[in-house]
């Protein structure tokens, strides 16, 4: 099959897990022998150039430190129409794509930050088969202006839109709609997966009265919890405890997370690591240098990868009761759930720490699922026989690219007009 | 397909009766709008379609209604007024023709209708003077350019196709809209020629109209049967 595969980043440009699986998905697709050329945006920092990677979109980057600081407001609001809505530059660049490669089925992912709807759209409107890979409410967030949905675009999106999507979890399926936004046609739920190959059984499980090493890597944001991790470490030391240590991973996308360990005196038990190449931190779950994940992230996470890469080499998931990732698997069976408190992760882990929580049978069980179900070579085929069946849907005479772009081109000037006479976007959320 | 319910949207034109003060685009499409019906045995609808203070729904005559939408937020001019309930309404028709090139609701209903496959004719006032129109060339958007003048038919650059309706028929009565954001119409001697056989009220004679409805009825009955056989 010929694939395009169109993600905002790529890495080595990357946020977080999304553009991750992307790159390892794709890299699966031309492993099994399949013709996959990516579309992406131009890097936000210098990489290098890879044959299959066009960086020829243009990313709408309504998130830039800068540009939230400096720009006046009606600049914002204009930045982030054109972020999620229609940007004319980067339809003509997909449809030049399109034509050059002429591929049997389009492979969507994270479209924020591209003017997503217009390419969803310009694909519509030519009829070329997509599956539209979900590891967030993207469609949700490309009917909305900042937070707010826009009722009008999610019901156009609902009447227009169709075709093959693959959420990871159910709760992105509910988040989209409960906003109003209808996902027509095919719903395959479909998790995210670690690569590698199964270890053997890990041997060495945390003992009451050694010290509890506690991971967490991602970004490094108070939406993925990091706060309450020290806090509950705070909490940990106010109670007597001090044999256990936590490492966070990644960028601190949050200044606010950075002092906290100093100010709350944890600062020798907490510690903040830095950004860590996914292979390099994959490495220390293989050789168990850690005991346990801890994710207290928001009820609002899709998925979450990082936890499932560590409990793929025994390091125990415990993870907020409500997320994306929780819902693959079972409460003190496969991994341990706690209430998105710091009161209720400290008690967590001080079960673990006095030994009333066992973690060598959660943590088996876990690894054990992990490989058998969560592992990209056995996803695969499942994800081929997706784009398979969207190339085979019914024909229909398509528009020209011609026609396509001129409509790129009004949608854009038209929402360029509203946002600037006026707040009737504000109006029809 | 006389006898097969169909629903058509009319919009454009309507805005300037706001600019002028007049009834008088209101008068020419409900005018046109009933000999097509008429031609097609009433089995057919037609809906004028402004966005104003509505919603309100006023029937004109068998088959035609006057159908005006909310405004969203606050144009500028009364030609930058569009609705957020247009695409509601033109995912339920059959055809969409725009009368001018001017307004954004036209702008806005050219871009669903596209997206929906929907049929779209295009009458040519307008798509030459005014600039999104004419930056864009949205004539080439159309599935049918409409000219009410056969010398404007001969000469509109289009790859399109063109079809003659003569309706004698004066824009410049109708109000065109003097450059943004004035919100008033050009004056009368401003501008573009007086088509042959326009008459003083610019509404041309009555005869002329009834065959331009009967003109409009055959490009439709041929759009829309063609749309439905893509479709089948």
């Amino acid at each position: 099959m010929k694939i395009l595969a169109i993600s905002n980043l790529y890495p080595p440009d990357f946020i977080g897990g999304y553009e991750l699986c992307c790159r390892q998905v794709v890299d699966g697709l031309l492993a099994r022998g399949h013709d996959v050329q990516v579309l992406t945006t131009s890097p936000r920092t210098p990489c290098p150039a890879v044959e299959h990677v066009a960086r020829e979109l243009e990313l709408v980057n309504c998130y830039d430190a800068f540009g939230v600081l400096h720009n006046r407001p009606v600049t914002r609001k204009l930045t982030a129409a054109r972020a999620v809505f229609v940007s004319s530059h980067n339809v003509h660049v997909l449809l030049e794509r399109l034509r050059r490669f002429q591929p049997d089925v389009v492979y969507l992912w994270n479209l924020f930050g591209t003017g997503g709807l217009g390419l969803v759209g310009c694909l519509q409107y030519l009829d070329v088969p997509w599956v539209w890979y979900l590891g967030d409410c993207v469609p949700r967030m490309l009917c909305s202006l900042h937070e707010d949905v826009l009722s009008v675009l999610a019901a156009e999106f609902g009447r227009y839109v169709r075709g093959h999507f693959m959420p990871v979890s159910e709760r992105v399926v509910q988040e989209i709609e409960a906003a109003g936004v209808k996902l027509n046609g095919e719903i395959e739920i479909s998790p995210n997966w670690v690569l590698g190959r199964q270890p053997p059984p890990r041997q060495r499980y945390y003992r009451r009265g050694e010290t509890l090493r506690i991971v967490s890597s991602g970004q490094m944001g108070r939406h993925k919890g990091i706060h309450l991790l020290v806090e509950a470490a705070a909490l940990l030391r106010a109670r007597g405890y001090e044999n256990f240590h936590i490492d966070l991973y990644g960028k601190v996308t949050d200044p606010s997370v950075a002092p906290l360990p100093c100010e709350l005196g944890v600062e020798d038990l907490v510690r903040f690591k830095g950004l860590c190449p996914q292979e390099e931190l994959v490495g220390r779950y293989a050789r168990h240098e850690y005991d346990l994940f801890a994710f207290p992230t928001w009820k609002r996470e899709p998925f979450g990868c990082a936890p499932l890469e560590a409990a793929a080499y025994g390091t125990v998931m415990l993870m907020s009761e409500s997320c994306g990732i929780g819902e693959w698997f079972v409460d003190r069976v496969h991994c341990l759930k706690a209430a998105r408190t710091a009161e209720a992760f400290a008690a967590a882990l001080a079960d673990v720490l006095d030994g009333r929580r066992d973690l060598k049978p959660i943590g088996r069980r876990a690894s054990t699922v992990v490989w058998r179900d969560f592992r990209l070579d056995r996803l695969l085929p499942d994800i081929e026989s997706a784009l398979e069946r969207a190339t085979t849907r019914p024909d229909r005479a398509g528009g020209s690219a011609d026609e396509a772009y001129r409509l790129a081109l009004l949608a854009e000037k038209l929402t360029q007009a509203w946002v600037q006479e006026n707040d009737c976007l504000a109006e029809a959320a | 397909m006389a006898n097969t319910a169909v629903k058509i949207a009319w919009l454009g034109l309507l805005d300037s009766d706001d600019a002028t003060g007049s009834s008088r685009a209101h008068e020419h499409l409900a005018t046109l709008a009933q000999h097509v019906v008429a031609a097609s045995g009433y089995g057919w609808s037609i809906e004028l379609i402004s966005c104003g203070s509505g919603p309100e729904r006023r029937p004109i005559s068998a088959g035609v209604a006057r159908l005006t939408l909310p405004v969203a937020g606050t144009a500028r001019t009364v030609w930058d007024r569009t609705s957020w309930d247009l695409s509601r309404v033109i995912a339920d028709v059959d055809l969409v023709h725009l009368h001018d090139g001017f307004s954004r609701s036209c702008e806005v209903a050219l871009l669903i209708a596209r997206q929906l496959r929907k049929p779209v004719c295009m009458t040519e006032w307008g798509l030459e003077g005014h600039w999104l129109a004419s930056e864009l060339s949205l004539i080439e958007l159309a599935d049918v350019v409409v000219c009410h003048d056969r010398a404007v038919a001969e000469s509109i650059s289009t790859s399109k196709p063109v079809e003659l309706v003569v309706c004698e028929t004066d824009i410049r009565q109708l109000g065109v809209p003097a450059p943004w954001p004035a919100n008033h119409c050009l004056a009368l001697e401003d501008g573009l020629p007086r088509p042959s056989g326009a008459k003083r009220d610019g509404l041309g004679r009555p005869s002329s109209r009834a065959t331009a409805g009967v003109r409009l009825y055959e490009i439709y009955h041929r759009l829309i049967a063609a749309t439905r056989r893509a479709a089948a």
